[in-house]
């Protein structure tokens, strides 16, 4: 299998293509043009991880609250935890920083909000 | 009409105004005060509530909202006074603000030195010529991170995004997320003008189809937008014949371009440049009208906030200087856009130490950054690259009787 990435390690933009056999194991790194490229094509085709950010209804308020994890997570399990936060409604009187969601997933990751409750 | 004194005045309490007021604070101004329009401070950082702002400064990826607040606590400690849902009417020459709330009627502000930090706003539908009809569900890519955002209101279903620029490009991921399908993002250059992290996290990893040199020739629908169609665009970015294609779709977002929001710059006659949209300013940033600064997207648009709150420290400083000394450095060496260079700020300078900001008109490999005076050479590196989605930020020392500057980027072959 073929996997054709963007390297976002610098403006530069590197097309890289990464070879992968059927196990998913990388056999082949082709077009970075520095060892930062080839770390970023490892990362993102072993473990990708992405910072989630969402806003969330508050009980009884109009203006949401904005939330983000505390740590990046794992790419794949973004849509499933965004399902799980707009379950949710944040109590009123939110700060900045307090835990919404804890260890959501069981990733280990915390769901935390990234501004103050406005209503 | 109460007046209110003050030796610096800050119109404007986005990220440009905060830093501005904290460094004209710092640099020993008695009396500072920020203006501002909204119910708070923060400016448009409030709706971003994405991450990676403050990669540079605080080494940390925060979101729009947190990298506001480290600022806005350090300006609610001080004692800079903060004028809220306050709209700044009209700028004099002479530094007086006036400006206009529901507590205070009208006020005036005399200041000793002003600083505009007011920021952009978007280029809307009218300024492109798109022709078709004009149905509900047509929204500037920042209005609708607004509506989503802070107001909390969905505003479609399926979408397609004009202009690839970072506002578009993080609203495609926004929409995903909020349950909409963004169809297609095009962008009428051969390049994204976004930066290419915003392109692999919001657009590569939601399969949302990028279409380079493609632009939209007609938007369908009476009461509400039911499709656009898109099209191929040539060389000269006019759309060639066969090659459209319609997306249904109920929301069209427009990502196009950002306009330093400068009417009341002008009123106090303050001159523009035309490469920026902004002021005309030396590198104290003092506009053409002495005690005039300016910083921030009203300056020239910015692609990170951490440059803006380092250009916006600068300005805060120099308004400060400017209205303890009552003086300014003369500033009459003029600098010039050589090879490649769409613009630089600032576009005069005084001797020694200065920073030039400025961008590319094309993306280069292997470019080398001069700047020159004369015969002299005052900076000469090489960069792996330069695109004109990334400003750049050079550091040298001016000489005194030199002449103008050139700033050149030519490309080296390899």
């Amino acid at each position: 299998m073929k996997r054709d990435l963007l390297c976002i390690q610098c403006p530069l933009g590197c097309r890289i293509t990464v070879m992968l056999d059927d196990e998913g194991n990388i056999q082949k790194i082709e077009g970075n043009t520095c060892k930062n490229g080839e770390a970023y094509a490892i990362s993102e085709c072993t473990c990708p991880k992405r910072t989630l950010t969402a806003i969330l209804s508050v009980e009884g308020g109009v203006i949401p609250i904005a939330v983000r994890s505390d740590e990046p997570m794992d790419k794949d399990r973004i849509f499933e935890c965004l399902k799980v936060l707009h379950a949710l409604k944040a109590p009123q009187g939110v700060k900045m920083g307090d835990v919404i969601l804890e260890n959501a997933l069981g990733t280990g990751v915390n769901i935390i909000a990234t501004r103050d409750d406005w209503n | 009409m109460r007046t209110l004194e003050y030796q610096v005045a800050v119109v404007g309490g986005g990220p440009a105004g905060l830093a501005a007021a904290l460094a004209a604070k710092k640099a020993g101004a008695q009396k500072v005060c920020i203006v501002e329009r909204d119910v708070r401070l923060g400016g448009i950082l409030n709706q971003c509530i994405h991450a990676g702002f403050g990669l540079h400064t605080f080494k940390t990826e925060l979101t729009g909202p947190e990298y506001a607040a480290r600022f806005i606590t350090d300006v609610l400690e001080s004692d800079i006074d903060v004028y809220l849902e306050t709209m700044v009417m009209g700028i004099e020459k002479d530094k007086t603000v006036t400006a206009v709330n529901r507590n205070l009627g009208l006020i005036k502000i005399q200041a000793k030195a002003v600083v505009l930090a007011m920021g952009c706003r978007e280029r809307p539908r009218g300024a492109l010529n798109i022709p078709g009809t004009r149905p509900a569900g047509i929204y500037t890519a920042g209005t609708a991170q607004y509506l989503i955002n802070i107001e909390g209101k969905m505003i479609g279903r399926e979408a397609v995004i004009l202009g690839s620029g970072d506002i578009g490009l993080i609203m495609a991921r926004r929409l995903t997320y909020q349950g909409a399908k963004v169809k297609a993002v095009c962008e009428v250059m051969p390049y994204s003008s976004g930066l290419s992290r915003n392109v692999v996290q919001c657009l590569d990893d939601l399969n949302i189809p990028l279409l380079l040199s493609h632009t939209a020739v007609e938007i369908h629908g009476s009461e509400r937008v039911t499709g656009v169609t898109i099209a191929k665009v040539d060389k000269n970015r006019q759309p060639i014949a066969g090659t459209e294609q319609r997306f249904d779709c109920d929301t069209l977002l427009l990502s196009v371009g950002l306009i330093p929001e400068n009417e009341l710059s002008l009123g106090a006659g303050v001159a523009l440049m035309r490469a920026t949209n902004g002021p005309a300013v030396d590198n104290m940033l003092m506009t053409e009208v002495p005690g005039i600064f300016a910083c921030g997207n009203v300056l020239h648009v910015h692609d990170l906030v951490d440059y803006v709150s380092e250009e916006a420290e600068s300005a805060g400083q120099s308004a400060a200087e400017y209205a303890m000394k009552g003086g300014h450095p003369k500033a009459d060496l003029q600098v010039h856009c050589g090879e490649n260079v769409r613009y630089t700020v600032p576009q005069r300078v005084t001797d020694g130490p200065v920073t030039l900001r400025f961008r590319v008109s094309q993306p280069i490999k292997s470019p080398r950054i001069r700047v020159t005076q004369g015969e002299s050479v005052l900076y000469n590196k090489r960069k792996v690259i330069c695109t004109p989605g990334e400003m750049e930020t050079v550091h040298c020392s001016a000489l005194p009787n030199g002449g103008p500057l050139k700033v050149e980027v030519l490309e080296e072959k390899r």
